[in-house]
């Protein structure tokens, strides 16, 4: 061995160790049950709240209100389309952020807000709420609607934005990678 | 503590001035052939100076955009799950990605090349051209963020007059 790659030798032998110490103190207690936090570590919420009619009875093309406040650490209310029977009702509104106009509770972390919503056509369905914290914590609640009255029309296809944006993001890259790709062939080729 | 604003208002300042460099170097290269390839101009020191501006500027757009999509999505107060219910972060999360491949694009191409990536129309119309590209999507994407965060952007008009409908 060359006398000038001794201390090169030692540094990288002295990060292995490091490395080697630092990924062995990594220790998993599996038997815990109890969050993580409260001993200002993480600051976590416990559950989050979110409340509103478990179930309506409803007419076809006539709109009702809830009233839906969500809680502890609540940052987003949503009623989606294609979230279980969303598709059959129309929805004021679909995505509420904390402290946006439409919330009526000023205090960080709480929304409360009128959604108006009307049902489509005649049945029984499952009609999903979203609300999401400022971590990952999301809770989702259902209120079975009964809905009707005069035979309603067929919901309309729903336009899948979010669905159309995930093929998006898998196509269009590649899509733009490819014809970089070929830029790049007639950039760099030799003649 | 919002950490995104900071690590995406500096790069996205010089990818904009790298994409008006990019049209100016282009014009200078169109118009000008004989006079930029004649050493000890002005007019070729400018080129050459323009031309490291913009290298510089691709290598600080590559690495200031995947710093900003990492802090994007550790932002504490939009969660990836609201994100992406949010057409405007879905816009910006997908043109990112793509503005990534464009400045990994112009940072390979100029250091394989050099300065003489100037010398092929194969080469250097692509390479401006992706400059400006790269600089108005991210120019784009910012007025965006602004309306995400603040609800409007002087950019509101353009995006109008464009065609880009926003929130």
């Amino acid at each position: 061995m060359k006398r000038n790659h001794i201390p090169k030798l030692i540094a990288v032998m002295g990060f292995l160790v490091l490395l080697i110490a630092a990924t062995g103190s990594v220790i998993a207690f599996p038997d815990q049950t109890n969050e993580c936090g409260g001993s200002g570590c993480h600051d976590t919420h416990a559950t989050l709240t979110l409340t509103t009619n478990s179930t309506v009875d409803a007419t076809t093309g006539e709109s009702f209100t809830l009233q839906i406040t969500a809680g502890n650490g609540a940052n987003y209310v949503a009623i989606k389309e294609g979230w279980a029977d969303n598709d059959y009702f129309t929805v004021s509104e679909p995505l509420v952020q904390d402290d946006s106009t439409n919330d009526t509770n000023l205090a960080v972390g709480e929304i409360s807000v009128e959604v108006t919503i009307t049902p489509l056509t005649n049945g029984t369905y499952t009609l999903r709420i979203w609300t999401a914290s400022a971590g990952d914590l999301a809770e989702s609640f259902d209120i079975t609607v009964t809905v009707t009255g005069v035979p309603g029309t067929t919901p309309p296809p729903t336009v899948d934005l979010f669905g159309i944006w995930s093929t998006m993001m898998m196509w269009v890259p590649i899509a733009s990678g490819v014809i970089l790709l070929i830029l790049g062939y007639l950039a760099l080729r030799r003649k | 503590m919002a950490i995104h604003p900071v690590f995406v208002h500096f790069h996205t300042g010089i990818l904009v001035a790298t994409a008006v460099v990019a049209l100016v170097n282009l014009l200078l290269r169109v118009l000008f052939r004989d006079n930029i390839n004649t050493p000890g101009t002005r007019l070729s020191r400018i080129f050459h100076q323009f031309d490291v501006f913009i290298y510089i500027g691709s290598i600080i757009g590559f690495l200031g955009l995947i710093a900003g999509m990492v802090t994007g999505f550790m932002e504490p107060l939009y969660p990836i799950e609201a994100l992406v219910q949010m057409p405007v972060m879905r816009f910006k999360i997908l043109w990112s990605i793509v503005s990534v491949e464009i400045y990994l694009y112009l940072m390979i191409v100029r250091a394989k090349l050099g300065d003489r990536v100037w010398i092929k129309a194969s080469s250097y119309f692509p390479y401006a051209i992706l400059g400006i590209v790269g600089g108005v999507l991210m120019m784009i994407m910012g007025a965006l963020g602004g309306i995400a965060v603040y609800g409007s952007s002087i950019l509101g008009p353009i995006l109008d007059w464009v065609g880009i409908p926003w929130p």
